[in-house]
């Protein structure tokens, strides 16, 4: 399929992938006091029932010429059953969105995934499944991991399929067209109900590579890109770590283990692991044409969810960025107290780059930049080689959970381009497309679905004119237009500079947003729909010369961008 | 995240595979006091016509624990949906099948790398795994004298 037509973006929505866009219930869990910070609980509203698809009313800007195609995005999105509820935010049902874009227009649909626990625990009246953060309840049927499956995590493209991905169990295929579940993919027959982690490995040639991870042993899956396996080897791991993400090169596979380590098995899950900080973190380098040649590195303890994709230069030094926090204590404390919508605050986890010296050339090492970062993403085309930019959300804070938006980082100069939304919006993790044509790293756009809320007596159109409202806000559907969630956030990048970027960042400074589409006007150049954010060089963003340097594995830019990082500290 | 722990899913692999590779249908001696029982355990709800359906009755809860010999074996080969083991001349008391559908004939139950099954099993009485074997009390069911089934959906 066309790329103009398809845009094969895949969103690993893993923390912030759950917006569910139910605005009745939403609305009545709010205080009306949070009007200047969208209070973050918003994001973790139940969805009771799936969404048909419904136009979005395209409230400003346009969408630009070249992109056409749909943005899906997988996360959990039920969370609460009258005999029982979640124990984990990481348990709720997965719910797989299309945001579809052609000729100027959008339109929005959701359904959930048909899972087996799904069906058990609306059998029961409760959530009886057990899980990440879930005990056992009366009820539950887990015969195999996949009757435990919320395929709740991310979603990957595969073989003209969606595949709703969780980590323990194996993907399960969704319709593209109208997101209807197909049902478990056994990748082997032998392999049935192995363990498949939600944040696979594309090559550009199409190949995926992902892991699977039970205690110290992993088994390593090498995919075709229409999901046949190719190869799947299991490999004993120096550690029983948490590994929820790992990184690749183009010949390497890195996996990080953490010191939040299994020592025993219960349930849930969560409460078999251990923070052990004296263990450190080990690194673990796999060659993929050979899985038996192997390298371990030590580095200090942290913990992170997530990684950016990695590359290798000449000599044999890889590098990789990382989302790393003190400890694991969102896992284990605040991703089970949010459910009860209680937050205790917690730093954000920061962006930092990894280094790997090649065999014999001194010790790993940490370089960190001071920014708060999450879900880092980068230009898939790039992956496996040299890469200069990482996209990711920030703006984290101590007021929640969620972020309030984006920034893309330069590993060259150090530089990191950040954009806040403020905290009247709650911003998901974005993802790169190509435009048409384009060939430069990110030459294209971002889309970032995020959610907003203003109270008061404006229609949403009025009062967040940046913001395409919700289905439920649609033509058709029930009018909720006073208190609406709106979802697609549209800011071009080039509001990343100069005015534009001065004028949120003082709106963001007043904890409110414009309260109407002139002060929008005044403050921002037009709007895209969606979180089209272009990124071209030729969009003449001003930011920076985004020269691009990858192809052959040596990126001499990089050491004196990296050695810059320490003295950037954008804090 | 492994949904089952590995102590229980060993114990779930031994308790389905115990000894019934190769072994024929065992039945109780024929029924030759009338306070005995008949138990027909019909399996319903196969979709794979291949292999045989091999399980265990167990007459006590050390029997289910594989504690103590059972109370009787089958291997029912499969050609349809349907396969029924019948059982005679057994004490009329508390019993609990488990089984599993050997799908491809290998004679043991399949296990993926990790120890989970791959291939279809099922307890009586309607009871479910929960990270592991049902227990006893959830499985057994009770035998009266003269006739009685027990049917299982095994796939």
């Amino acid at each position: 399929m066309h790329r103009r037509h398809l845009l094969q973006t895949f969103a690993a929505a893993t923390v912030v992938g759950g917006f569910a866009p139910e605005i009745a219930q939403a609305a009545a869990q709010l205080s009306r006091g949070a009007a200047a910070g969208l209070d973050w609980r918003l994001g973790f509203a139940d969805l009771d029932a799936d969404l048909a698809p419904a136009p979005m009313p395209r409230v400003q800007g346009r969408a630009p010429a070249g992109l056409a195609g749909s943005l899906y995005r997988n996360g959990p999105g039920k969370f609460h059953r009258p005999g029982g509820s979640v124990g984990h935010w990481f348990d709720g049902d997965g719910l797989m969105r299309a945001f579809r874009v052609s000729g100027g227009e959008a339109a929005l649909a959701a359904r959930f995934i048909d899972t087996a626990k799904r069906r058990t625990d609306i059998a029961a009246g409760a959530v009886v499944t057990p899980g990440f953060g879930t005990p056992a309840r009366p009820g539950a049927q887990v015969g195999n991991n996949d009757d435990a499956n919320a395929a709740n995590i991310s979603v990957m493209p595969a073989g003209g399929e969606l595949w709703a991905l969780w980590e323990a169990g194996s993907p399960i295929a969704v319709d593209p067209k109208d997101l209807s579940t197909k049902g478990v993919r056994t990748l082997r027959p032998d392999l049935a109900h192995m363990p498949f982690l939600a944040h696979p490995r594309p090559e550009p040639g199409g190949e995926v590579w992902n892991l699977g991870v039970s205690g110290a042993k992993a088994i390593v899956w090498r995919l075709a890109a229409d999901g046949s396996v190719i190869s799947a080897d299991l490999t004993d791991l120096p550690m029983a770590s948490y590994v929820h993400d790992f990184s690749a090169t183009a010949r390497s596979l890195i996996v990080i283990l953490q010191p939040w380590v299994q020592d025993h098995m219960s349930m849930p899950y969560g409460d078999s692991f251990r923070w052990k900080p004296e263990l450190g973190v080990k690194v673990l380098v796999l060659d993929k044409a050979d899985l038996s040649r192997r390298r371990i590195y030590d580095l200090p303890p942290f913990f992170a969810f997530h990684y950016g994709a990695g590359w290798e230069e000449a000599d044999g030094t890889i590098r990789f960025a990382g989302c790393l926090a003190p400890d694991a204590s969102f896992a284990t404390q605040n991703g089970r107290s949010l459910m009860q919508g209680v937050w205790t605050p917690e730093p954000s986890p920061g962006l930092a780059l990894i280094t790997l010296p090649p065999g014999g050339g001194g010790p790993a090492r940490i370089e960190r930049t001071g920014v708060t970062a999450e879900f880092p993403r980068s230009d898939a085309r790039f992956a496996g080689v040299a890469q200069r930019y990482t996209v990711h959300a920030t703006g984290g804070a101590n007021d929640g959970p969620l972020f309030h938006g984006l920034a893309v980082h330069d590993w060259k100069t150090g530089r990191s381009d950040s954009f806040q939304f403020g905290p009247s919006h709650l911003v998901e993790e974005a993802v790169f497309t190509p435009r048409p044509g384009g060939a430069e790293e990110l030459d294209g756009w971002l889309l970032a679905p995020a959610s907003t809320w203003q109270p008061g007596p404006r229609s949403c159109t009025c009062s967040t004119p940046a913001m395409w409202p919700t289905a439920r806000s649609a033509p058709g559907a029930p009018p909720a237009p006073c208190r609406s969630v709106c979802m697609g956030c549209s800011w071009p990048l080039k509001a990343l500079s100069e005015r534009p970027r001065l004028g949120v960042r003082r709106q963001a400074r007043h904890g409110r947003c414009p309260r109407s589409r002139a002060e929008w006007n005044r403050a921002l150049p037009p709007f895209l729909p969606m979180d089209v954010i272009p990124v071209s060089p030729q969009a003449k963003t001003g930011i920076h010369d985004r020269t691009r340097r990858h192809g052959d594995s040596e990126m001499p830019e990089l050491e004196g961008g990296s050695r810059s990082l320490a003295a950037a500290k954008p804090g | 995240m492994p949904a089952l722990s590995q102590a229980r899913r060993a114990a779930l692999a031994h308790i389905l595979s115990i000894a019934l590779a190769g072994a024929a249908l065992i039945a109780a001696p024929d029924a030759r006091a009338a306070d005995t029982a008949t138990l027909n355990v019909v399996f319903k709800g196969i979709r794979t016509p291949t292999g045989a359906v091999m399980m265990t009755l167990a007459g006590s809860e050390a029997a289910y624990g594989d504690k103590a010999p059972a109370a009787g074996q089958a291997v029912l080969k499969v050609e349809g949906a349907e396969v029924t083991a019948t059982f005679n001349g057994l004490p009329p008391g508390r019993y609990a099948v488990k089984a599993f559908h050997d799908v491809n004939g290998d004679g043991k139950m399949g296990q993926n790398p990790f120890g989970i099954p791959t291939e279809p099993f099922a307890f009586s009485n309607g009871a479910r795994a929960v990270m592991g074997p049902p227990t006893w009390d959830a499985a057994s069911f009770e035998v009266t004298a003269g006739a009685n089934t027990q049917t299982i959906e095994i796939d």
